[in-house]
């Protein structure tokens, strides 16, 4: 075992969304990366895969650059010529700068004032591609959902707008997110359903900002105090007391009741059990790219009969209770940290050569499909557009049909972004 | 603006280079990096990642490590760890922005793995600024100067295939070869590095002719060149015309001692409307193909690639000044991803380039 290093392996599934991806939901705007070639190979075929490479432009980094300390006129002159060349001037420019800007003590404020002046018609939004922070408390991840809302500017405030603050997909119209505002007769604004610009910037109306992802905690305070409204976290969850305690808190919030509790655990429950009718002992493998609390989920699996067999997760960050239950609950139960350098045999030596041609483990996300080899895989990245007790319902449909039919392994983990073209 | 882009793609860097020339021979492969690298080499750059168990991993260098100056240290426990673990036949550590940046001493960090392990161990101090090109020469030449040494004992109608990684190399295009070169009467000893072997770079040596198919080749050619007298014929097979002018210049290379390019001889153009985008021993080999058309090399990180052009080919990396040259176009040989600056009256013949385009298309 190979528990102790720090070298790290990057496992062929390649749905998650980056932030070339996630920059890309401010409608109209332009990316343009400043980055050393080598990191800029990743995202310009990113957005190359998006299909959206008229919105997306670089400035290479080169070693003279570093010698000769003119990182600051690269930027601004490298932005500006982009900027002249386009045939359409973009009315928000996302500009993102890299670890190597920060090591050297760039001048970012001065550039941005500088090209502020040059294109006053022009929002500019600096963004991060800084990998050496990833570890850090404000992880360019969290950074990007912050700086997804960076050119918003305060409006007058509608009571009846609620944002969905951080995600990368829509919810379903019958999430109960979207459910319970309605109820409580209250809009539900989410920036993946936001087509133009125009509309980008009358989310600075929102009345309360909500938020159920982590990464995007640090997003929905820092608009949220621009603002001048409420923040509501409303962490995402399988767990039936966590929603209900979450939901009512929602309801509050939006000036309604949740009184739907019990019908709601039934009808979670129904659906786990028309599953589980189904999929019967089949092993089942979790990861931690289909859901952001993959042992809330293999817990609310487990504590419903399913076979859960394997966990791929780097970290249990904030799950403890749910791991905890689960190493004492489920017998046998694995758990594998994917960037381990031993990953990189883990499917042959363990899994692959015990499986035949039926669906002998149903692997719920890219990475447990890929590590177990399995054709039968939910294909969902960062819970797509679940949420709540219909959340669950969704899942246990998804979970069905999956078991039911095979996906092409290789043509799916191939794909740069969930939901993008491939081009292959 | 040179370095600024608009619309088109950038070339696979350096470290990419490095990983990919040497990938696939049994080395414990490590860029040295943050987070990224190995996530983008292994999606736009390596076709053989889904189905292979390669050693590729990444550092995974912090904040902090790169401020205080300890990644290093780390790195060397890190990879004599693992490389005590998987036994491969070599480790190479491919450097990226901020450890070149900051100074650090990857040599000394591939030393100190070789001292522990025993196992034979290289530093690139590469950049991530500059195109694969440079990287992944600089690995070939590294790796074959290791591991191709001692007595030469040459074997008659042998070739050795050098330059060949799938940055710049189909897989159909290595059938292709192999196959002409079988039909020409002579045998395969080594392809460096693409479906190659340690053992077979190791008898690069012994080979009677080198056919360099990639400019990245040029210099590990000229390492057996002057060690052991192994004459070297660049040039891409890539229909009937560079068939027989690759199968005559190994003749011609064999007879004379010398190295030859199978596209000296021709002249480019300079008023042809048909122009080829790509890599330079590629491109020259299509213009011969196609008799005659102009070349553009959008890299410039190769010190051979001015001696092979033409006095109608250029080297052009800034987008504006070559979306102007496309103007005069009227087929435009290239990847898919140059269809954004080709003019409206020009055809777009597409070549798939991987260093470019990477998977896509």
């Amino acid at each position: 075992m190979l528990r102790k290093t720090g070298l790290e392996y990057s496992v062929p599934a390649r749905g998650g969304w980056t932030i070339v991806h996630v920059g890309m939901l401010v409608p109209e705007a332009h990316e343009i990366f400043v980055c050393a070639a080598g990191c800029l190979r990743g995202v310009v075929l990113s957005a190359a895969e998006m299909n959206l490479t008229g919105r997306f432009s670089t400035v290479a980094i080169e070693e003279h650059n570093v010698t000769d300390g003119d990182m600051e006129e690269l930027l601004i002159e490298g932005v500006t010529d982009i900027l002249e060349r386009l045939e359409k001037r973009p009315p928000c420019v996302l500009v993102y700068t890299s670890c190597i800007h920060h090591f050297m003590g760039t001048d970012l404020d001065d550039c941005f004032r500088v090209l502020g002046e040059r294109f006053p018609d022009v929002d500019f939004v600096d963004c991060y591609m800084t990998p050496t922070m990833r570890k850090s408390t404000l992880n360019p991840d969290k950074m990007m959902r912050k700086r997804l809302y960076a050119a918003i500017k305060p409006l007058k405030t509608d009571e009846n707008d609620v944002l969905l603050c951080g995600n990368c997909f829509a919810v379903t119209d019958s999430c109960d997110i979207k459910v319970l505002i309605e109820k409580g007769r209250k809009r539900l604004l989410e920036l993946p359903n936001i087509d133009n610009y125009a509309d980008y910037k009358k989310l600075g109306s929102a009345g309360l900002i909500i938020s159920n992802l982590s990464v995007a905690k640090d997003a929905a305070d820092e608009l949220a105090a621009k603002l001048g409204v409420k923040s509501l976290q409303i962490p995402f969850s399988f767990g039936y007391n966590e929603i209900k305690d979450n939901l009512v808190k929602l309801a509050g919030a939006v000036g309604t009741e949740y009184d739907t509790f019990e019908a709601d655990c039934r009808k979670a429950d129904e659906a786990l059990r028309a599953a589980k009718d189904v999929i019967g002992d089949c092993r089942i493998a979790v990861d931690g790219m289909i859901t952001t609390r993959p042992y809330s989920l293999a817990r609310l699996l487990a504590e419903h009969g399913f076979n859960i067999d394997i966990v791929f997760s780097d970290s249990v960050g904030g799950e403890d209770t749910d791991y905890e239950w689960l190493k004492k609950n489920v017998p046998g139960i694995s758990f594998e940290k994917c960037v381990s350098p031993d990953m990189r045999a883990y499917k042959k030596s363990d899994i692959a050569e015990s499986f035949g041609n039926k669906p002998k483990i149903l692997a719920l996300g890219q990475k447990a499909a890929y590590f177990t080899q399995s054709s039968y895989f939910v294909d969902m990245v960062e819970n797509g557009p679940l949420y709540g007790f219909d959340g669950i319902v969704r899942l246990s449909e998804m979970m069905t049909e999956s078991f039911l039919n095979a996906k092409d392994l290789r043509k799916t983990l191939d794909i740069k972004g969930w939901g993008c073209e491939s081009c292959i | 603006m040179k370095q600024a882009r608009k619309v088109l793609s950038t070339y696979s860097s350096d470290t990419f280079g490095v990983i990919s020339a040497l990938y696939g021979l049994g080395g414990l492969l490590v860029m040295h990096d943050a987070s990224g690298c190995n996530s983008t080499f292994t999606t736009h750059d390596e076709p053989r990642w889904f189905g292979d168990d390669g050693l590729v991993f990444v550092s995974a260098v912090t904040e902090d490590e790169a401020v205080m100056g300890t990644a290093g240290d780390r790195l060397a426990a890190d990879m004599i760890e693992t490389a005590n673990y998987y036994h491969p036949k070599f480790t190479a550590i491919a450097s990226t922005p901020i450890p070149w940046m900051t100074g650090s001493d990857i040599d000394l960090t591939a030393a100190q793995i070789e001292e522990s392990t025993g196992i034979p161990s290289f530093g690139f101090d590469v950049s991530g600024m500059k195109s694969y090109e440079a990287g992944a020469s600089a690995a070939l030449l590294a790796i074959t100067q290791r591991f191709c040494t001692g007595e030469a004992s040459t074997r008659k109608g042998t070739v050795a295939i050098l330059g060949a990684t799938p940055l710049d190399i189909e897989e159909e295009q290595l059938d292709h070869i192999s196959v002409l070169l079988r039909d020409s009467g002579k045998e395969v000893i080594c392809t460096s590095s693409m479906n190659g072997t340690l053992e077979e770079l190791a008898e690069a040596k012994n080979a009677e002719v080198a056919l360099v198919v990639s400019v990245v080749g040029i210099d590990q050619a000229e390492y057996l060149y002057k060690t052991y007298g192994v004459p070297y014929v660049i040039g891409l097979p890539c229909g009937p015309v560079t068939d027989r002018a690759v199968t005559d210049a190994l003749e011609k290379a064999i007879a004379t001692g010398k190295p030859v390019a199978v596209f000296e001889d021709a002249v480019s153009d300079e008023t042809s409307k048909t122009m080829i985008i790509g890599e330079v021993v590629a491109s020259r080999s299509l213009a011969l193909e196609k008799g005659g058309a102009r070349v553009i090399v959008p890299t410039q990180d190769s010190k051979h690639i001015a001696a092979l052009l033409s006095a109608g080919d250029k080297v052009i990396v800034d987008e504006a000044e070559l979306e102007n040259e496309l103007k005069s176009a009227s087929d435009v040989y290239a990847d898919g991803l140059y269809k954004f600056i080709i003019p409206s009256g020009a055809r777009l013949i597409k070549v798939h380039h991987r260093a470019y385009s990477g998977r896509i298309y």
